[in-house]
């Protein structure tokens, strides 16, 4: 809004001087070629943003793959070579994986639906 | 006609503008997913049976409704309505539990949990059966109670049971897969793997321990003592859990001690 605001002024700005000036070219209109120059250069841009993001969007391998399990977590049995330094972290997942389980399990335990009021 | 073809100028800046800024926005929410997809938690599975959920509620509705009603045919075809659907619930449940467990990564349990869905899934099929010969709704509401819920307690006993096996399960394959090959390596260098051979050892203990009370709730689901088995089982899921807490400490300690070690003092260059 701002830029149109200003767009605007310059309009309203260039319009006087031509009123004033009817037949002369002054420097006002060397700053609108600039000004237009700029202005066609980000509409080029703009075009070609557009198909380049277009593109990537449409691009299989951008997307981001659908889970094929509810867990968050990696598969520990596909990970990496097993090492020391992965040992820790490997430990970590299966910690953090247990007690999302443990989480679930007293949730549905404790569920209502296999209850019923008739 | 400057004016017009500045003023022209200026919308078509303005509408590139714009539309890099939206493309950008899509850009920039077409990533979320990819964000979303890495936090997400793992569900249960009864949140992804919304519909059928919903579908067994409003059978209830109508069979209540249906219950005031004088006219006993009209009753008695609510009721088995409101049968088949919680048989739907609950067959769709385990189909999802069954592709579940086949998905994720607890390989041995894959057999076991199999077979324990397949025979609940053939009571349910049964019982559907039952439901379209009953003649009065009070043998309706039986086999509701005492054979859609009760003999399976899908829900409240199955789903977890099999949810705990397939836990119980991906601990024991770390334990005998990445974790040995660990251990192994850390002898090889010549540290002391005692300490942590022996956390190891008792969460795998406890692992089978909660894998075999899970395995007895899950083909067992309409015992009586099926509270007992999970709580039981919970109980060795969470030894198992402690054991490997304190199995990475060991970890963390050894790969430290293993990194000083293998430090070298850096020797002097002959002059």
């Amino acid at each position: 809004m701002r830029l149109l605001g200003f767009a605007v002024d310059r309009v309203s700005a260039i319009d006087q001087a031509d009123n004033m000036f009817p037949e002369t070219t002054s420097s006002g209109s060397k700053a609108l070629s600039i000004f237009i120059a700029v202005l066609v250069l980000l509409l080029v841009v703009g075009g070609i943003s557009w198909f380049y993001f277009n593109s990537q969007l449409k691009n299989p391998e951008s997307v981001a793959s659908t889970p094929t399990s509810d867990q968050s977590t990696p598969d520990l049995a596909t990970a990496t070579e097993p090492t020391l330094t992965t040992a820790p972290a490997d430990l970590a997942t299966a910690i953090s994986q247990l007690d999302n389980e443990l989480s679930i399990i007293s949730q549905d335990e404790q569920s209502d639906d296999d209850t019923i009021d008739l | 006609m400057t004016q017009l073809i500045f003023r022209l100028v200026v919308v078509c800046g303005l509408i590139s503008s714009l539309s890099l800024t939206t493309v950008l926005a899509e850009e920039g929410s077409s990533n979320t997913p990819t964000t979303k997809t890495s936090e997400k938690t793992a569900t249960s599975v009864r949140e992804s049976i919304k519909a059928e959920k919903d579908a067994r509620k409003t059978a209830l509705e109508a069979f209540k409704t249906a219950e005031k009603d004088q006219n006993a045919a009209r009753k008695l075809t609510a009721a088995q309505n409101l049968a088949t659907k919680l048989i739907a619930e609950r067959q769709r449940a385990l189909a999802h539990a069954k592709t579940k467990s086949a998905e994720v990564k607890c390989v041995a349990a894959k057999t076991d949990i199999g077979l324990a869905i397949d025979t609940v899934n053939l009571n349910l099929t049964n019982q559907k059966a039952d439901v379209a010969a009953a003649a009065t709704v009070e043998a309706v509401k039986i086999i509701i109670k005492d054979g859609i819920i009760g003999k399976n307690h899908v829900f409240v006993a199955l789903l977890p049971a099999v949810r705990g096996m397939c836990a119980a399960d991906s601990i024991k394959t770390l334990i005998d897969g990445r974790l040995t090959a660990v251990v192994a390596k850390l002898k090889d260098s010549g540290l002391d793997t005692a300490t942590i051979e022996k956390y190891l050892g008792e969460a795998k203990k406890d692992a089978q321990a909660a894998y075999d009370a899970y395995k007895a709730v899950a083909n067992s689901p309409g015992s009586t003592t099926y509270k007992t088995g999970l709580e039981s089982a919970k109980t060795k899921l969470k030894a198992a859990k402690a054991s490997l807490s304190q199995a990475k400490v060991e970890a963390e300690k050894l790969r430290d001690q293993n990194a000083s070690s293998s430090v070298t003092p850096t020797p002097k260059t002959a002059d």
